[in-house]
């Protein structure tokens, strides 16, 4: 049995060693990942002998409210690995250069002596700048040191400061909860230097338009652990089990806790497996579903039986009980503005009057101006900025009327409009008049227009459907058939159980939503036809309910004291904060590509919805809607210094003096002239994304214009066609960029395109801060180790 | 001077009733009013390091966000007793923001999520604004203060702020606008309610006031596929990009394991239908392309996918799996970017009124991306 013995002796079994090594280690430290994935996940690194060896998950999440699963453990199975990186072939250890402009760059030095002049000199020289910018995306990148590349990166901001003004260095970075200090590092260098930042929620195509549109609010959702709160959760656009990994927990767990869960998807997809029924519409088409849901929902617990909690919410928390003017448009009758508090007697001489506006109260039939509109935030009078019963102006309490049906002055046919199919129908809806100073008008409740746009019939004639089978009547579950395959009956067991388990739980019902629908054209209205159903049914704003949208990492929750490190606002007032969509279309010269949008996007015709959307950009800069950056055909300093000469001493006789110039057409706005030279943008610094491919719409324009290198697009120019105020070139110009900077932990396609990379820290070698909207908590990265080969955290780099 | 447009949770929400151009004479240009604000700046270009590093005084002041502020002068004097943490500039002494750890600091000790006190402060500004009782939701927390190192020791929730709209009092789940239903707080909207009403003139206009339902755009007039034609067998598909499965988050996905994982690429995902229609088997490689550019990959034919539609998960990296396009003259080909090209819906564009009013990241035309069609053929010859 000697055998046995060799077993237990410690000698022969040394190579047992290997595996006790392999789980040792020096130190644990807690970080995170910065990648956008809103997980937020708490990470420990595992450190041995200065080598990150492995990470697991951080299990000291604390329990919320004892009734909900925990969070922990969180983290993915794709996060768990990310740690190779930091050692990886793709890593970027040394600053480098572009050889071509290296090259270019240090003959012009060694000729003048100077960097600022070598950099002006090349960029004075149209052939040594296409000789590298044809370089880009082609390799030859050479090793530099820190120094050679700041030097570089230096001129080539001074030289753009002084010839063209600091509007036109800008910089992308997303998502800055995600690592908002490295994301605060490059913005408040650049805006302390009079630079650009891009904005990236609305870019990546993540930001809700329907958020602002309904609530003022960029994202605000739920936590995931408030999906077990949920009685019924409708699924939709979101991948839940592939994309919120760590979270889709809930989702399965909220099932054993009694929830139905319905997922809309068009492919049998990764949440589809968890739900009780999957629903496979018709990609993109799952506002009309929605439509028709609420047709129901209307009908049957809205009209035929008037649901209180329903009523009592929508009337409290919406604004269906405002009144709104019905006017006559080209013969018909439709519906028009709200009916402002300062166009009646009662209120015409109130503060901010045309931003107040009217309810009528059931008991005294008097009308009655509710606190807490707009006027009311800004009319510098306290304390009426609120949701109460009362009337703001005269302190009274009041009931609003919800509907003009049982106490009205006569029925209106008014005319609607069903996009799908382009029908027109005119529908009753029940109208009050009500004198005005500009005299009389007639008037509805945003309630009855709604009833009568779902096409729920009242008994108020015109072209109502009869029944939920009427195919060509907006928004039959017979019509909405026809746009995303799913029959009626499924649209009506949808229906019933959704407003069945809200008005027994009191508006437990949460839609769960994601890029799938929000990275459509129409993104806004799907999801406000999927938001009027819970509206309607008291389901936002209840712990169980909401409209959840996860699209990346949005939420920085210590966003007020972040927003003014990151925008240098400690310091100086006056941010340049661009809305980059606009940026892109016009500075990468996708409008040139672009044809009219009323040809392709569905439009009633008019003079506003007749603009190609490069005029409504211009309109919208001119106007104060939009930013745009590069601000003017000409230097900023120089308007002022021209100002000064011209007379102006204060701020605001500067102001005059520019306002006169751009009336007369002196200086115009560069988001109108965008291929005149003086209004290229410049220097574009990247980092912490990947903004020249990964997140780049367009992104063969993106080659052509603003690289001024090889490219695939063959697209036709168009726009000259239909555009009126933007000025088309004849020659569509290339190469608009002078320098891109890029820092990254690794050769990624930006880093492969641009001029000159920066090694950046990773995430676990960097001290950050990240949050999400998937959780509450605020989690720290960490060094776990010093930042490897010669990478530098972003803070440390733009400092 | 700085542009500046009309700004969301300021005054400039209630300053253009009517959509007027006065480049056009329809009114008179008025900074802030008619047309952008305009703000005058002094810009010391040998003083931007020193800032960088060094908390400014406007900080005194008192800081804001979502229109929620709170004075914060005291802790500012407190963080200049941190003789430790100090920046000297020109002979005066700020916080300093040198190293990340300080900066981290700073973020947390003065933003309302991690300083109770601060929590409570805009609390009780809300009360005044709104006339209604708030302060009593803080008032537990009011000596809460969560630094870096708490949060590298332990895992903290942080504050419930009026900057968000959830209430989170006794461990309970943050549920958005539980604040505004529960304590009669406004929307911060035109009326101050959740809208199902848009009566801005540019949606009435775009007849997008009333929700409604839209059709998605039509390949032909979207304008992506004038040039590029079906020669032999090729097909026009509406091409989604949705997150891919072996990547960290979306965008690393060139680790060794996620290329190991999956075929080492982002595929175009076909049906088996329109796959057999087009001749192509499983693991071919396909161009899938349009006016704008193309993307050259393997396909993976799959039961998973409706007839009409492929996928082709984002965000491809143009550093591996590359081939040359056949159908563009031998040029590399792109990624998931090539074939789309940026279409803004102009409705999205309004400002001035109400929640539509500029905010970084709040309002504005999105980038989107799925109404994209494409050509998808079999690539006959395959070369690197
Ligand atoms: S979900 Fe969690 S584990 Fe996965 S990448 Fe994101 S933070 Fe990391």
């Amino acid at each position: 049995m000697s055998w046995i013995k060799d077993l237990i002796s410690p000698k022969t079994r040394k190579w047992e060693e290997f595996y006790r090594n392999r789980w040792q280690h020096d130190k644990v430290v807690r970080s995170t990942h910065g990648v956008n994935c809103t997980g937020g996940c708490s990470w420990n690194i595992h450190v041995k002998d200065g080598i990150v060896v492995w990470e697991t998950q951080a299990l000291d999440y604390p329990i919320l409210d004892k009734t909900l699963p925990p969070y922990e453990p969180r983290g993915c199975q794709r996060g768990i690995s990310f740690s190779w990186y930091l050692y990886s072939p793709i890593r970027v250890k040394y600053p480098m250069i572009r050889g071509a402009l290296v090259d270019l760059f240090n003959a012009e030095k060694a000729k003048t002596g100077d960097a600022l002049k070598a950099w002006a000199n090349i960029q004075a020289n149209p052939e040594a700048r296409r000789k590298y910018q044809k370089a880009r995306g082609k390799g030859g990148f050479r090793r530099a040191t820190w120094d050679e590349a700041k030097e570089i990166i230096a001129a080539s901001n001074i030289y753009t400061v002084k010839k063209y003004g600091s509007d036109r260095i800008t910089g992308f970075s997303p998502i800055p909860a995600m690592s908002m200090l490295s994301y605060a590092a490059g913005s408040r260098f650049l805006q302390l230097m009079g630079g650009v930042n891009l904005s990236f929620y609305d870019w990546y195509c993540d930001l809700p338009n329907s958020f602002p549109e309904i609530w003022g609010e960029q994202t605000d959702v739920a936590e995931s652990a408030d999906w077990y709160n949920s009685k019924f959760i409708a699924c939709m656009g979101a991948n839940l089990g592939m994309t919120r990994t760590p979270d889709v927990h809930f989702f399965a767990e909220s099932r054993h806790n009694g929830t139905k869960t319905v997922v809309f998807a068009p492919d049998f997809n990764m949440v589809a497996k968890y739900a009780d029924k999957w629903v496979p519409v018709h990609a993109g088409q799952d506002g009309a579903f929605w439509m028709a849901v609420t047709h129901v929902i209307l009908k049957e617990y809205h009209y035929d039986k008037q649901t209180p909690y329903f009523i009592d919410y929508t009337k409290k928390y919406t604004d269906s009980p405002f009144l709104v003017e019905v006017v006559e448009e080209e013969g018909k009758l439709v519906p028009g503005r709200l009916l402002r508090a300062g166009s009646v007697k009662k209120y015409k001489d109130i503060e901010k009057g045309e931003w107040k506006f009217l309810n009528i109260d059931s008991k005294s039939g008097d009308l009655v101006c509710p606190g807490g509109s707009s006027g009311h935030r800004w009319d510098g009078k306290d304390g009426n900025w609120n949701l109460k019963f009362e009337d703001a102006e005269t302190g009274k309490a009041y009931d609003p009327v919800l509907t003009l049906l049982e106490n009205n002055d006569e029925t209106l046919q008014l005319e609607f409009v069903e996009y799908g199919k382009n029908n027109t129908a005119q529908r009753g809806v029940p109208v009050k008049h009500i004198d005005t100073v500009n005299g009389k008008v007639k008037v509805t409740t945003v309630y009855d227009l709604i009833m009568a746009q779902y096409g729920v019939d009242r008994g108020l004639g015109g072209d109502y459907p009869k029944t939920y089978d009427e195919k060509e009547a907006a928004y039959t579950p017979a019509w909405q058939e026809i746009l995303t395959g799913i029959g009626p009956k499924t649209v009506l067991q949808f229906a019933r159980e959704w407003a069945r388990t809200a008005e027994t739980t009191h508006g437990k019902c949460s839609i769960i939503i994601g890029a799938g629908i929000n990275h459509w054209y129409h993104n806004n209205l799907i999801y406000r036809a999927g938001t009027m159903a819970l509206m309607l049914t008291g389901c936002i704003g209840v712990n169980g309910g909401g409209m959840n949208h996860y699209v990346g990492q949005e939420k920085l929750a210590p966003s007020d004291s972040w927003a003014t490190i990151m925008s240098g606002k400690d310091w100086q007032k006056g941010v340049r904060l661009q809305q980059a969509p606009i940026w892109h279309y016009i500075n990468s010269n996708q409008w040139r590509y672009d044809g009219n949008q009323a040809d392709y996007n569905t439009v009633p015709k008019n003079d506003l919805s007749s603009m190609h959307s490069a005029d409504m950009a211009v309109k919208a800069v001119r106007n104060g809607w939009m930013p745009f950056y590069p601000q003017y055909n000409k230097r900023n300093i120089d308007i002022v210094k021209d100002a000064e000469k011209a007379g102006a001493k204060t701020d605001d006789e500067i102001k005059d003096y520019v306002v006169g110039q751009l009336k007369k057409k002196e200086l115009v706005h560069s988001v109108a002239e965008p291929d005149e030279e003086v209004n290229f943008p410049r220097v574009w610094y990247i980092w912490r994304g990947n903004a020249i491919a990964g997140s780049a719409k367009g992104h063969e324009f993106f080659l052509k214009h603003y690289l001024g290198t090889h490219n695939n697009s063959i697209a036709e120019e168009v726009a000259d066609q239909f555009v009126k105020d933007i000025k088309v070139r004849s020659e569509n110009p290339e190469g608009k960029m002078d320098l891109i900077v890029n820092l990254n932990f690794r050769m990624d396609s930006s880093a492969l395109y641009s001029d000159i990379i920066l090694p950046a820290a990773s995430w676990y070698e960097k001290t950050d801060l990240n949050s999400t909207d998937m959780h509450s908590f605020i989690h720290p990265l960490s060094p776990a180790i010093a930042p490897v080969w010669e990478s530098k955290s972003d803070w440390v780099i733009f400092r | 001077m700085v542009n500046v447009p009309i700004l969301h949770d300021s005054a400039g929400e209630v300053s253009q009733t009517e959509v007027k151009d006065w480049s056009k004479g329809e009114c008179e240009p008025i900074p802030g009013k008619t047309m952008h604000d305009m703000v005058i700046v002094d810009r010391d270009y040998t003083k931007i390091y020193d800032k960088f590093i060094s908390l400014g005084p406007n900080v005194r002041n008192g800081l804001a966000a979502h229109g929620n502020g709170y004075q914060c002068a005291d802790f500012y004097e407190k963080m200049l007793d941190d003789k430790d943490h100090l920046q000297v500039v020109d002979g005066k002494v700020y916080p300093s923001l040198c190293e990340d750890e300080e900066a981290a600091n700073a973020v947390l000790y003065l933003s309302s999520l991690t300083n109770g006190e601060l929590s409570h402060r805009a609390y009780q500004n809300a009360e005044k604004r709104t006339g209604l009782k708030l302060a009593d939701i803080s008032e537990g927390a009011k000596d809460v203060r969560i630094n870096y190192k708490d949060l590298q020791a332990k895992i903290h929730r942080y504050n419930q702020s009026p900057v968000w709209s959830g209430l989170m009092n006794d461990d309970r789940a943050y549920s958005a606008f539980t604040y505004n239903v529960e304590r009669l707080v406004p929307w911060r909207t035109l009326t101050g309610r959740q809208h199902f009403y848009l009566d801005h003139e540019g949606y009435i206009k775009f007849g997008e006031h009333l929700p409604t339902y839209k059709p998605s755009p039509r390949p032909e007039a979207y304008g992506e596929l004038r040039k590029s034609v079906a020669t032999g067998r090729a097909k026009v598909l509406n091409v989604l990009t949705p997150h891919g499965k072996w990547h960290i988050h979306s965008t690393y996905g060139d680790t060794l394991r996620m290329l190991t994982l999956s075929r080492g690429m982002e595929p175009c995902w076909l049906s088996v239908e329109d796959a057999a229609e087009l001749g192509i088997q499983d693991n071919d490689w396909v161009e899938v392309f349009n006016d704008n550019g193309v993307y050259s990959t393997r396909a993976c034919v799959s039961a998973r996918i409706p007839k009409g539609v492929c996928f082709v998960y984002h965000a491809v990296e143009r550093t591996y799996s590359t081939p040359k396009s056949q159908i563009r003259g031998g040029k590399r080909s792109g990624m998931n970017n090539s074939f789309t090209r940026v279409h803004l819906k102009p409705n999205l564009m309004v400002g001035g009124y109400g929640q539509f009013t500029y905010h970084f990241n709040y309002w504005g035309p999105v980038g989107v991306n799925r109404d994209t069609h494409v050509l998808v053929q079999k690539m006959e010859k395959v070369e690197f």
